[in-house]
């Protein structure tokens, strides 16, 4: 009798081993948001289970890190995916303000929560909703900064005018909206479309501009479904996108990949950018002027493999990290430069064979850092050319 | 009569076939799995890797569907939702993903390995479309694949 049921147990378990069974929650994504505070203080925010958002410091450049904080946000369940994750962004006066997307009931939709501070993130708000639409659409994908007056820009992937044109073929992909808060995510004004025809699954770029504004680049879907990738500064006067890199890559599919933008020292910017041109897959290093049109020549870094890559520069000082698998182990590896972008030495960071994030650049005050986490924690790594 | 042990025989088989069909039908996927595939899965096979965040996906997935259930040879469709780990019931009662002969999840932790297994070059771009056709042929796109493929890949071509 004992051989039956042990047979019995052993074919119940080995037909549930291998499938998903009810009862089991998605595993929540290890992307992480990260941002050092005025004080100098490395904060992280990420998901730690479904549900559970938490944020964590270090003094010491993650050599020690706090107990992980749980943030309150209700039922929310944010996204923690590489394209789409969770952000920290600190303003002047004690503002920090926290934002992720929260998924909705139907597939492909969300809204933009924030979670606002007032005392440095001593304390946190409920979430709330960013943007005035509430159609149960697309808000995703966003992206916030503080500009040098300390007005919040909030950027996001918006269908509300694909929805409205019936789902005519002529509309492509989806639109940037944004909106400005001048009393750190107090209030906020009209939802504004910044451009329409953006891609739907890839992460938007912002940055200081060099007269105090933010300047933002996103993958946008040219005309022949070209996915290449467009520019705006946000403090100028409106004025359409300028089309910032030139690859052609014509693909009806979702790349997963946004670019990376930093300000150069002459006003301009360094952009990097996933694509395909003339059938060669790679990431690709650029100068934009400081309208975003491209300048000088277009690089490839010097990995195959090479994917998710990000960009920041303080002075002449240029670092670029992209991590890359070689079949056995991911690597982090970069490219830093001490003359503007004009020569790059080639850098292997760490590694690892385990789950792990895309990598993230931070300035620190002029000192440039990469943030990675895997499942070994997070690696912060100064980074010097 | 049935002996006792032919009974306890019935009995387990029963349990075990009930777990199968409460289990959600949707298995974990890995490089392993990709080499079954490979090796034993019946021909012609479209597989679709997807995400729950790709846009594009369920279009491909439908029209694929479609051209398959239209085809005079028998050919199914499998797809891989490489984010949907531990999101067994939400997705096997998605409309598109229900159309899958086989619904498969990435195991998480061997993500990136898997992806390599099935394409060194392939950088996560959804959808990927595999093509196995029944002379063995294997075509990879990004994207829907073009009528053409998809007529080849139905006629054994």
């Amino acid at each position: 009798m004992k051989t039956w049921m042990t047979l019995c147990l052993f074919f119940c378990f080995g037909f549930s081993v291998a499938h998903e069974g009810h009862g089991v929650v998605r595993e929540p994504g290890m992307a992480i948001g990260a941002a050092f505070s005025p004080a100098g203080r490395l904060w992280v925010v990420g998901v730690k289970a479904p549900g559970f958002l938490f944020v964590q410091t270090s003094d010491d450049l993650g050599v020690h890190w706090s107990v992980p904080r749980h943030l309150n946000i209700g039922t929310d369940n944010p996204v923690a995916d590489g394209e789409n994750r969770p952000k920290i962004a600190f303003g002047p006066n004690g503002w920090v303000v926290i934002t992720y997307t929260q998924p909705l009931a139907r597939p492909y939709t969300g809204e933009i929560r924030m979670l606002r501070s007032s005392d440095g993130g001593a304390i946190f708000s409920a979430p709330f909703t960013v943007h005035h639409d509430r159609q149960q659409i697309t808000h995703r994908f966003e992206s916030v900064a503080f500009d040098r007056s300390g007005v919040l820009h909030t950027l996001w992937i918006d269908k509300r005018d694909l929805v409205a044109s019936g789902g005519k073929p002529g509309y492509r992909g989806a639109a940037i909206y944004r909106n400005e808060s001048r009393d750190g995510g107090v209030t906020f004004g009209p939802d504004l479309k910044l451009a329409d025809h953006s891609c739907e699954c890839c992460r938007i770029a912002m940055t200081l501009s060099a007269d105090g504004g933010v300047a933002a680049l996103w993958r946008h879907v040219f005309t022949n479904d070209e996915r290449d990738h467009a520019f705006a500064a946000l403090g100028r006067p409106a004025s359409d996108p300028v089309r910032a890199t030139f690859d052609h890559w014509r693909l009806g599919a979702c790349p997963h990949h946004g670019p990376g933008l930093a300000p150069a020292t002459d006003g301009g910017y360094h952009a990097v950018w996933f694509g395909e041109r003339a059938g060669k897959v790679s990431v690709r290093y650029g100068r934009l002027t400081e309208d975003g049109i491209p300048a000088g020549t277009v690089r490839e870094v010097p990995d195959l493999h090479a994917e998710h890559a990000d960009v920041v520069a303080s002075d002449h000082r240029v670092a670029i990290v992209w991590r890359s698998f070689d079949g056995v182990s991911t690597w982090l590896r970069a490219w830093v430069s001490n003359d503007d972008g004009a020569h790059f030495q080639l850098r292997a960071l760490g590694s690892t064979s385990l789950d792990n994030d895309q990598p993230r650049l931070l300035d620190a005050k002029g000192q440039l850092f990469a943030l990675w986490r895997t499942r070994e924690g997070v690696q912060v790594i100064h980074v010097q050319p | 009569m049935c002996s006792p042990n032919l009974l306890r025989l019935f009995m387990c088989l029963a349990v075990g076939l009930a777990s199968l069909v409460h289990a959600g039908e949707v298995s974990r996927f890995d490089r392993n799995t990709w080499q079954h595939v490979l090796g034993s899965a019946p021909r012609p096979l479209a597989v679709v890797f997807t995400t729950t965040d790709c846009e594009y996906c369920p279009a491909v997935i439908e029209r694929l569907a479609r051209d398959l259930r239209r085809s005079p040879v028998r050919a199914w469709l499998n797809v891989v939702v490489m984010d949907g780990a531990g999101d067994g019931p939400t997705l096997s009662s998605d409309p598109h993903f229900g159309m899958a002969d086989q619904l498969f999840v990435f195991d998480p932790e061997k993500a990136v390995q898997t992806r390599y297994a099935i394409d060194p070059a392939w950088r996560g771009v959804t959808p990927y479309v595999v093509l196995l056709g029944k002379n063995g042929a294997s075509r990879k796109f990004l994207g829907m694949p073009p009528a053409e493929a998809v007529k080849g890949f139905l006629s054994g071509r």
